[in-house]
């Protein structure tokens, strides 16, 4: 049928399973964890669809029981990016020139596997690789991802519609080109699902990827690779090769061909990356497209006409769910003081509610911190404010990495505005809170905008429609997302499009059209159905 | 000569793997080598560069590098 002006299905968001106790879906998903935690696989570097080993051995470990190995990945070296680039090119004519429905039909194809097929491996494997409880797994790796392929595919075709006007005897057309060379998709740990959309994004769009996912999560990438494979995805349009940042990243940056990153990490990485683009700008045959959502430090600012409840959960679950480790949990707030003196102590109660452990009890709300550097990491901060004089530990602050890289929820509060934890990002789970007079909530916005230099995520609580348009103003730049009454993380793909700005990212909304366009190159044809023979024009018949 | 452990060369995420401790040591002088919960990319006289250290400083907090994992 190759005369049918396809048509992508107008998508929804995937349906959360609720993995409620005597569910098929827990059984199955509990099934798939057992069957993973009972063997160590070996993870290969696949260039041009072919399975490579280095020899150079990373380990997957599970966070919460970091003794136990399930995986361990070669990593790759300048020599396997060097193939990675010459298989990628030599793929890159083919899927740039086959039709865009075929192309989008192997994402469909994928998204479909992803929800079922796929759904528990790869629920589990996040679970395992990366701690998550199940529903933090199934919201992130099974939905969200499966957003990501319906939503983006869909808008593929949108773009694909927008077509110029012409005038008569003449036709104009947009063709949305794939960018000449490949992207290099760099993915971090805490999301599968953004593991899965930063390779597949400029992929839907024509491109050809060197995808190097996150050290710490290469046992989940690899099994979105698999589900890339069985989807249809020929061989040499996504290569994987995990390894070191530099020692991946470096190369991939040097090569002429280099025309993209799609990128998902900190700032101090996505700004050397930038710098090393910047310096090698003469040498790239195009000039790339850097698109990247790095850091942030999200706030929750609270207004005298909250409703406190609502404030105590945003905080709970806006903090601690995976443990702070997404780039959108809260990890500040700023409190009137009569605000404060109703939250205090539910707010305590809450979180000395909080479950934490093993990803098997399902009861836990809570589970483990990535890896060592970042446990580190985030008890450095702790270890600071439990001795500094401006601050104390109001709640949580023991860790114990004995088994797993285990921290308790942490609750600290400050007199100063500008204190350590309230300025820096931490990515754990840490909140830092200051509380302000309550006549001062002008002041306190005004602070709440100036004291990071990040811009992701953020949110007003008020019931007061004048304090929410204030706040709305006032922090018009200091979130890409911005929330009012509600917590500032757990954005859905097609209705709340993610990013920030300032040194939070390009704010290239991941999982919108808005992304999806940076990973296209428009060509504009005009054609001319009868052109002039004559180079003489009208006016000139006369003098 | 004193075997150098750490040179100022080698890749942050490298010497991470092989001596998680420096976080402490390096937080402590206020140079992040983990951010996103990831080791940021690059080496490790780079990341001091971006914090504005000065080369002597540079060799300083090196030399007291090796000293501190010998310990």
């Amino acid at each position: 049928m190759p005369n049918a002006k396809l048509q992508v299905p107008k998508p929804t968001n995937e349906p959360i399973l609720g993995y409620r106790a005597g569910s098929p879906e827990k059984k199955l998903l509990k099934k798939t964890l057992l069957e993973m935690m009972s063997k160590e696989i070996e993870i290969p570097l696949i260039i041009g669809g072919k399975e490579i080993k280095t020899g150079n051995l990373g380990e997957c470990r599970i966070p919460h029981d970091h003794k136990h190995i399930i995986g361990k990945y070669h990593k790759a070296g300048a020599k396997e990016v060097e193939m990675a680039i010459e298989a990628a090119l030599e793929a890159r004519e083919k899927w740039t020139s086959m039709p865009w429905e075929d192309r989008i039909a192997i994402f469909q194809r994928a998204a479909q596997l992803l929800a079922t097929k796929y759904r528990h491996i790869i629920n589990a494997a996040t679970m395992l690789n990366q701690s998550k409880n199940a529903f933090q797994a199934e919201i992130d790796s099974a939905c969200e991802l499966i957003d990501f392929f319906r939503f983006n595919t869909y808008y593929a075709m949108k773009i694909y519609e927008r077509q110029p006007n012409s005038s008569p005897g003449m036709w104009n057309t947009l063709e949305h080109r794939a960018l000449e060379g490949f992207v290099f998709a760099v993915t971090p740990f805490n999301f599968t699902s953004i593991a899965g959309n930063l390779p597949s994004a400029p992929t839907i769009m024509g491109n050809v990827v060197l995808w190097k996912p996150a050290s710490s999560a290469v046992y989940s990438a690899y099994y979105l690779m698999k589900l890339f494979r069985e989807a249809g995805l020929p061989d040499g349009v996504i290569n994987f090769i995990p390894g070191s940042g530099a020692q991946v990243g470096n190369p991939v940056l040097q090569s002429p061909d280099f025309a993209g990153v799609h990128f998902t990490g900190s700032t101090v990485t996505f700004q050397s990356m930038w710098k090393t683009i910047g310096r090698n700008i003469e040498n790239y045959k195009t000039y790339p497209r850097i698109v990247g959502e790095t850091g942030g430090k999200d706030f929750i600012v609270a207004h005298n006409s909250a409703d406190v409840d609502a404030l105590r959960v945003a905080i709970v679950r806006g903090s601690f769910e995976y443990q702070g480790q997404k780039c959108s949990a809260a990890s500040r707030a700023y409190i009137p003081k009569s605000v404060w003196t109703k939250l205090k102590d539910p707010l305590i109660e809450d979180i000395k509610t909080i479950k934490m452990g093993d990803v098997m009890d399902f009861r836990n709300f809570m589970n483990a911190v990535i890896d060592r550097a970042a446990f580190d990491s985030i008890t450095e901060y702790i270890k600071y404010a439990k001795t500094a004089n401006d601050a104390e530990i109001l709640i949580g602050g023991n860790f114990d990495d004995s088994k797993g890289y285990f921290i308790e929820p942490t609750v600290i509060l400050t007199t100063n505005p500008k204190f350590k934890t309230i300025q820096e990002e931490v990515f754990g789970p840490v909140i830092t809170l200051y509380v302000y007079d309550d006549d001062k909530f002008e002041e306190a916005l005004h602070l709440c905008d100036e004291t990071s230099p990040y811009a992701l995520t953020g949110s007003i609580f008020a019931n007061d429609r004048e304090a929410i348009l204030l706040a709305k103003d006032i922090l018009r730049n200091a979130a890409g997302n911005f929330y009012v009454n509600d917590k500032p993380t757990g954005a859905v793909v097609g209705q709340q499009p993610f990013g920030g700005a300032r040194a939070s990212g390009t704010n290239d909304k991941a999982g919108d059209m808005v992304n999806l366009l940076r990973w296209v190159s428009p060509r504009t044809i005009k054609e001319t159905f009868n052109p002039p023979t004559d180079y003489r024009y009208p006016f000139m018949d006369e003098e | 000569m004193a075997e150098k452990l750490i040179t100022k060369e080698m890749w942050v995420e490298e010497i991470l793997e092989k001596y998680p401790a420096i976080q402490e040591f390096l937080s402590k002088k206020n140079i992040v080598c983990v951010m996103c919960g990831e080791p940021v990319w690059g080496s490790l006289k780079e990341l001091m560069q971006d914090k504005d250290f000065s080369d002597e400083e540079i060799n300083t907090i090196i030399k007291e590098l090796n000293k501190f994992i010998k310990e």
